[in-house]
C-alpha cells in the first residue's frame, strides 16, 4: 500500500492520544471520587 | 457577586458506582471508534489521486469537527458563567477546553502527517493551518491562565473571556479555505466527498463525537468532585465546619 507508513503513523498517533487521554481522565475521576468520598464520610459535605 | 457552588455527594458509595459506569462508558466509546475505523478501512476504495492515504480523512476530519464542537461547549459554558455566575458553567467550559486543546493538537498533527505525502511538506503557513495553530495557542493560553490564577471567581471570569475569544476564532478557521487562497482542500463533509467515503466519514465522526462527549462529561464530573474536596479543605483551614 503506497504511503502506508503515513497511515500507520496517523492511526497510531490517534490511538495513543485517545488511550492516554482516556486513561488520565479515568485516573483523575477516580482520584476525585476518593477525595469526595473521604469528605462525605468525615461529614464535611455541605 | 455571588459565586455559587453547591455540589453534593449524597452517599459515600455513590461515587464508586458512577466510577464503574465511567470505565464501561470509556470502553464502549473506544470500541465504537475501532469499529468505525474498521468500517472505513474495509469499505472505502483507494482514492484516484491520494490512493489509500485518503483513509487519514477518517481520523483527521472527525478530530477537527469535534475540536470545533468542544469549542462551542467552551463558548456556551463561558457565556453562561458570565450571565449566571454559577461555577458549574465555568467547570463545564474548562472541561471542554481541555478536550478542545487535545483534539486541536491532534488535528494539526494528523494534518501534518497527511500533508507530507500529499503536499510534500509537513507544515506551511497556509491560512487554514495558521488559523488552526492560533486556535491551539488560544486554548493552551486559556488552560495556562486557569493554572496561574488561584482565586476561583477571578479565574472563572478571566477564562470565560478568553474562552469566548477562542471560540470566536472557530468560524474563521472553518471559513479560511473559502476566504483566502489556500493549499488546504475545501471543507470535507459527507455531502462533498465521494459517496464511497461518506458513510465511513459519518460513522467515524459520530464515534469521535461520543468520545468527545464522554471525555467532557468525565472531566466535568472530576472537576465538580475536586471542588467539593477543595471547599472542604478551605473550611477546615478556616477552622469552621460549614
Amino acid at each position: 500500500m503506497p504511503g502506508e507508513q503515513y497511515i500507520y503513523a496517523a492511526y497510531g498517533l490517534t490511538w495513543v492520544v485517545l488511550i492516554v487521554f482516556t486513561t488520565t481522565t479515568l485516573r483523575r475521576v477516580r482520584r476525585a471520587e476518593r477525595a469526595a468520598r473521604a469528605v462525605a464520610l468525615s461529614g464535611e459535605t455541605p | 457577586m455571588t459565586h455559587t457552588m453547591e455540589p453534593r455527594v449524597s452517599t459515600a458509595t455513590a461515587p464508586r458506582a458512577k466510577g464503574s459506569a465511567t470505565l464501561i462508558g470509556a470502553l464502549i466509546v473506544l470500541a465504537l471508534v475501532a469499529a468505525a475505523q474498521a468500517f472505513g478501512f474495509l469499505t472505502s476504495p483507494p482514492d484516484r489521486d491520494m490512493g489509500h492515504l485518503q483513509k487519514i480523512m477518517y481520523v483527521h476530519v472527525p478530530a477537527a469537527w469535534n475540536a470545533f464542537l468542544a469549542f462551542v461547549v467552551v463558548l456556551a459554558g463561558s457565556v453562561m458563567y458570565l450571565w449566571k455566575r454559577e461555577e458549574k458553567w465555568d467547570l463545564l467550559a474548562a472541561s471542554a477546553a481541555e478536550v478542545a486543546a487535545v483534539l486541536t493538537a491532534l488535528t494539526i498533527a494528523l494534518g501534518s502527517i497527511w500533508g507530507r505525502p500529499t503536499w510534500g511538506v509537513w507544515w506551511t503557513w497556509d491560512p487554514r493551518l495558521t488559523s488552526t495553530a492560533i486556535l491551539l495557542v488560544i486554548i493552551v493560553g486559556y488552560l495556562a491562565l486557569r493554572s496561574f490564577v488561584d482565586e476561583p471567581e477571578r479565574r472563572a471570569r478571566w477564562s470565560a473571556v478568553v474562552g469566548i475569544l477562542g471560540a470566536l476564532n472557530v468560524p474563521i478557521v472553518y471559513m479560511s479555505v473559502r476566504w483566502w487562497r489556500t493549499l488546504h482542500q475545501p471543507q470535507s463533509s459527507p455531502s462533498t466527498v465521494d459517496p464511497a467515503y461518506a458513510w465511513g466519514l459519518r460513522l467515524n465522526a459520530i464515534a469521535f463525537l461520543l468520545v468527545m462527549i464522554w471525555l467532557v462529561r468525565a472531566r466535568y464530573r472530576a472537576a465538580r468532585l475536586e471542588r467539593i474536596s477543595e471547599l472542604a479543605a478551605e473550611r477546615e483551614a478556616l477552622g469552621g465546619r460549614g
